[in-house]
């Protein structure tokens, strides 16, 4: 159904339901009945102190690093390959996926853990699932995390390699937020002036960057790839044992600048085309069940499998693992974690629907497109994005180009706006993607840390020996390069070792979101007492659907996706996902066990 | 001062001589290192850039006095 539709339309209904969420759902629902927060109330920043993992932070740092953090590739990548679909159901996808599911389950999760002194949603499971639960969902998630270090080890040093750029602004970003972080805590600098110092040097960075490309050649007979990744896996250790107030902190209060333009300027360039009458091109629906190459080129039904394609953008499990991670352990006053944990995931929905879906579908096909392409440098594109459209420059040459058409068609013009803000799009991800590796490896200690924390009354030496964050750090970082570093063959070409099991991910990193929006809505039942039938359903509901949602599609994927994968694959993949699918069918049972003691319970309670 | 912040200090100092000498070195040549050998430039900007993140920590060791007097006066 190839019917143009004026831009505008999906923009109003992004931004509505992004505001009516927010504040009906969000803050007098969510804030308000359910978890009742309190400014009064202390937070595990202030109760735990340690000037390492729990330290106070301003919300809007604290924005910066959550928002940075979650943002990896999947709210760019994921919709990108779904508007296979045609941009209807995506965007209907990221809308309802955001508001009721994601939002909801990233608040919650962090919300939970500043109630439980900062610990993970894992650990959260004991109080209302029983020790079993913690332990199992802990391993789960300590696998799932060592699978993210080492992909996005890897994605780094595959983007450093191959861009130079990207390897020149990571190398002048770090010392920078290091100079800020200078300014904002040690000198009687005022913060507006730190901020303004540390944005006027990143901005000439930035520029700098773009001119001078940093190049190394590999070392003692390994390639660039190899090299870079040894230097990341350091980098990654560093930046996980420094405390969060001299390198993270001011690294991602720096990046919220960043994201929070790209996020603008995407908004703007949307209001810009709606304003200047452009339409999206491409189909609102194209078919229900369209032959997907992420899935072995399967025909791939928009349900259950949607789940699987949409992560980051819609929801997604790991944003769990970060809100009772590191944020929970930062976070100042319980009244800023709406702004944060809700308001987190809007905003990477809109990443997904104001940055990706709306320009791609303004940018599917257009007369032109040869204009930009020619300007970045993407001439021999030309040919296949005339007989294909957007589809044809894959998942992330469609976003940079969807992104540098509509904001040079709103904003000026396709050869010069344009072009800048392909490269700006493309600088935008390179800023989530690194700051995604830095933070994956804090969680892994964490997760690390917490699943010792049994040895810690019987054995406090062991334990300190065992769960020191340098321990914690180091195996994670060591495991996750043996996973990036060493190259085996898949469909007769060399790839990094993840790669055997990566396809399990995304069922993987969803089925945790499912089971972590289940443990918080449990915690609201059985801890909170939230016991009104309608707000208890208004979270029951939404974890159940997306439960059953990511059963049946991991049940799906076995079935008709696992068997037309390469043989390694098929044992790697298929071997993770059986896993998963027993871990669970074991935590559900403990679910279902520990909802029936508090509905128990609240019987003995209400005959009393 | 102890050795653990003057061995911050010379780490920082050395670090940033490191990195300024490859950024101007990177700006008179267009680039940083080169594909096929290790240049003193792309040397130095590694080096200069580990020193950076770990320089400063050591120096400055302790929390920054401004956090620890807001957590102490919101503990009480």
């Amino acid at each position: 159904m190839a019917i143009p539709v004026w831009a505008g339309i999906p923009l109003v209904a992004v931004a509505a339901a992004y505001v009516l969420g927010y504040y009906f759902y969000g803050k007098r629902v969510l804030e308000a009945r359910i978890v009742r927060a309190s400014p009064s109330r202390r937070t595990p920043a202030y109760t735990r102190f340690d000037g390492i993992d729990y330290v106070p932070a301003n919300k809007y740092v604290l924005f910066g690093h959550h928002f940075a953090s979650i943002a990896g590739a999947g709210p760019i990548v994921g919709p990108a390959i779904a508007m296979v679909y045609g941009w209807g159901l995506p965007l209907l996808w990221v809308i309802f996926g955001n508001v009721f599911i994601g939002a909801v389950h990233d608040y919650l999760s962090l919300m939970a853990s500043v109630r439980h002194g900062g610990l993970s949603i894992m650990s959260v499971s004991e109080n209302v699932m029983g020790r079993k639960a913690k332990y199992v969902f802990l391993l789960y998630v300590y696998s799932a995390l060592l699978l993210v270090l080492a992909a996005f080890l890897s994605i780094n040093a595959i983007l450093f390699a191959k861009t130079p750029s990207a390897a020149t602004k990571a190398m002048l970003y770090m010392p920078i937020a290091i100079m800020v972080g200078y300014l904002l805590y040690r000198t009687r600098l005022s913060p507006k002036a730190s901020s303004l110092i540390g944005l006027a040097v990143l901005v000439g960075a930035v520029a700098y960057a773009i001119k001078v490309p940093f190049y190394i050649p590999g070392f003692a007979g390994i390639d660039v790839y190899h090299t870079w990744l040894l230097l990341l896996a350091g980098y990654a250790f560093l930046a996980s044992v420094l405390p969060v107030w001299y390198l993270l902190q001011p690294r991602d209060y720096l990046n919220a600048f960043l994201l929070w333009s790209f996020v603008g300027i995407a908004f703007v360039g949307a209001i810009g085309a709606a304003l200047r009458g452009l339409s999206l091109t491409a189909p609102l629906y194209t078919t229900w069940a369209p032959k997907i190459a992420a899935f072995a080129g399967q025909p791939t039904p928009f349900w259950p499998a949607i789940a699987l394609i949409i992560a980051c953008g819609s929801l997604s499990g790991f944003h769990s693992i970060v809100a009772s991670g590191t944020t929970s352990k930062q976070l100042a006053n319980e009244m800023d974690a709406l702004l944060i944990g809700y308001g987190g995931m809007l905003t990477e929905g809109a990443v997904s629907s104001m940055a990706v879906i709306i320009p791609m579908g303004i940018a599917w096909s257009q007369p032109d497109m040869a204009t930009l392409l020619k300007a970045v440098g993407l001439g021999g594109k030309v040919a296949a994005y005339q007989a294909k459209g957007i589809l044809a420059l894959g998942p992330l040459g469609g976003f940079e180009a969807g992104y540098g058409y509509m904001l040079g068609k709103a904003l000026g013009s396709l050869g010069t706006v344009g072009a800048v803000m392909f490269n700006f799009a493309a600088i935008a991800l390179a800023t989530f993607i690194l700051t995604t590796l830095d933070t994956a490896t804090r969680l892994t200690r964490f997760a690390w840390q917490e699943m010792f924390d049994w040895l810690q009354p019987r054995s406090p030496g062991l334990y300190r020996a065992i769960a020191n964050m340098f321990t914690g750090s180091a195996i994670a970082v060591a495991i996750g390069l043996a996973m990036a570093y060493p190259y085996v063959e898949i469909k007769g070409k060399l790839q990094p070792a993840y790669k055997v099991i990566w396809p399990a991910f995304a069922g993987t990193n969803q089925l945790l979101a499912a089971l972590a929006l289940l443990t918080a809505a449990l915690w609201v039942y059985a801890v909170l007492r939230v016991r009104e039938t309608k707000y208890s359903l208004l979270i029951q509901v939404p974890a159940w659907f997306l439960w059953i949602t990511v059963t049946v599609g991991l049940a799906w994927w076995t079935v008709d996706v696992l068997p037309h994968l390469p043989h390694i694959q098929q044992i790697g993949a298929g071997t993770l996902v059986l896993i998963s699918l027993g871990v669970d069918l074991l935590l559900i049972a403990l679910y279902v066990m520990g909802l029936s003691r508090a509905r128990a319970e609240k019987a003995a309670a209400v005959s009393r | 001062m102890d050795a653990k912040r003057g061995a911050g200090a010379v780490m920082t100092i050395a670090g940033m001589l490191l990195f300024l000498y490859a950024l101007v070195a990177g700006a008179l040549r267009g680039h940083i290192g080169s594909k096929t050998a290790w240049t003193p430039d792309a040397v130095a900007v590694i080096v200069g850039w580990f020193l950076i993140m770990i320089g400063p920590a050591l120096y400055f060791g302790s929390t920054p006095a401004r956090i620890v007097k807001e957590v102490e006066s919101k503990r009480g």
